[in-house]
């Protein structure tokens, strides 16, 4: 014990002082000679278990080669980090979390290793959670709402708890990319979807954000807006538990409902999640489409706990090859 | 689950019941819904997309 002590103490010392030797050759634009260091030290780090120093120098190197512009080296320790952290089964922590966030805002979002990189981020953070890391989501969907990419960043939005920035963000996509007539569709379909994967608080907050926030909305509520009345009520009803008010608004709203033809089949999950519904029974097209929906969830015949895979592992269909 | 239609009002929250009674008028006067932007469409689950395509 008394002679690793000294010996480890040096190894640290060993390994600091190649680092700063990296950044040097990186500064002076020897850019394929420390990339390839900086795979031969993180290979020889994993097999002797410093798991810490592995993924300290990876993070410092990719940082370092994206902002020095080397793409492609950069994306390839990026994704090399997230190996790491895989393979050391790295904490889910805020300081991992940031590091993530950091590497994704400088890895180029038209290159494929950045698609790559967030399907493998999320695939680590979901050890402890189906859906990924609420955080981690949060840290791309504001990444991609930033760069305008509305599709993808709604998809992460829906996995995290930033129920504000789903909001904001929404106002901003449905104003800019969606029809008038959708101003109260846009929000109510995120609301739904919250529900459906559990998520109550996030879906009363987005609901709020996004009416207070949206031009054509102004007051409320109640609101101008059937729809958005309904998605208000909804929220009551689960929050008080009354089954029978549910019932009753999701036959006053029909009409409203109807205006997308999934509403229905959100609600069918919801009715099962939040009032112990049993799944709806397979009778025509309406049935056909609960079902399909309902398997999308993963709620046929499973356990309360699977419920919600089917929707958290519907990613956008760039992701699905990745994840599937 | 079955309850008399007219006798909705009995299973919700008193203040709820104006702002229900106005909807369902408002909705008698609503238009169809016209076609769904791109934009709203993709935010349905990818399969169903795909199966409905």
């Amino acid at each position: 014990m008394a002679a690793k002590a000294p010996a480890k103490k040096s190894d640290r010392g060993g390994s600091s002082r190649v680092l700063g030797k990296l950044k040097k050759s990186i500064e002076a634009g020897d850019y394929y000679e420390a990339h390839q260091m900086y795979r031969t030290l993180y290979f020889r780090y994993m097999t002797q278990k410093k798991h810490a120093e592995a993924i300290e120098m990876l993070y410092s190197g990719a940082s370092l080669l994206l902002q020095h512009n080397q793409h492609m080296s950069g994306a390839d320790l990026s994704l090399l980090l997230i190996e790491a952290l895989e393979s050391a089964e790295a904490p889910i922590s805020k300081e991992n979390i940031s590091r993530i966030g950091s590497l994704g805002k400088y890895l180029l979002p038209e290159a494929p290793e950045r698609g790559k990189f967030i399907v493998a981020a999320i695939k680590w953070s979901q050890k402890d959670n189906k859906k990924g890391d609420p955080e981690l989501h949060k840290e791309f969907a504001n990444m991609l709402w930033q760069e305008k990419n509305y599709f993808e960043a709604r998809y992460h939005f829906l996995r995290s708890t930033d129920g504000k920035g789903c909001a904001l963000m929404l106002v901003e996509y449905q104003l800019s990319k969606g029809y008038g007539s959708e101003a109260d569709m846009f929000v109510a379909q995120a609301v739904l979807q919250y529900l459906c994967l559990r998520n109550k608080t996030t879906a009363s907050l987005t609901l709020q954000v996004y009416t207070e926030n949206h031009p054509a909305i102004k007051a409320g509520p109640p609101f101008i807006l059937p729809l958005l009345n309904f998605m208000w009520l909804l929220l009551l009803a689960i929050k008080t538990q009354k089954l029978t008010a549910f019932t009753v608004l999701c036959e006053k709203y029909q009409p409203s409902l109807q205006r997308d033809p999934t509403y229905a089949a959100y609600l069918d999950k919801i009715g099962q999640v939040f009032f112990g519904l049993p799944p709806p029974m397979p009778t025509g097209r309406q049935g056909f489409i609960g079902n399909l929906i309902s398997n999308l969830f993963g709620g046929e015949g499973g356990d309360d706990d699977d419920d919600d895979e089917g929707l958290a592992a519907s990613p956008p269909a760039f992701m699905v090859e990745d994840l599937d | 689950l079955a309850m008399d239609a007219d006798n909705w009002q009995a299973h919700v929250d008193p203040e709820w019941i104006p702002v229900i009674t106005q909807d369902i008028t408002r909705q008698r006067r609503q238009t169809p819904q016209a076609p769904l932007s791109d934009a709203y469409l993709t935010g349905m689950p990818s399969k169903r997309i795909k199966l409905s395509q």
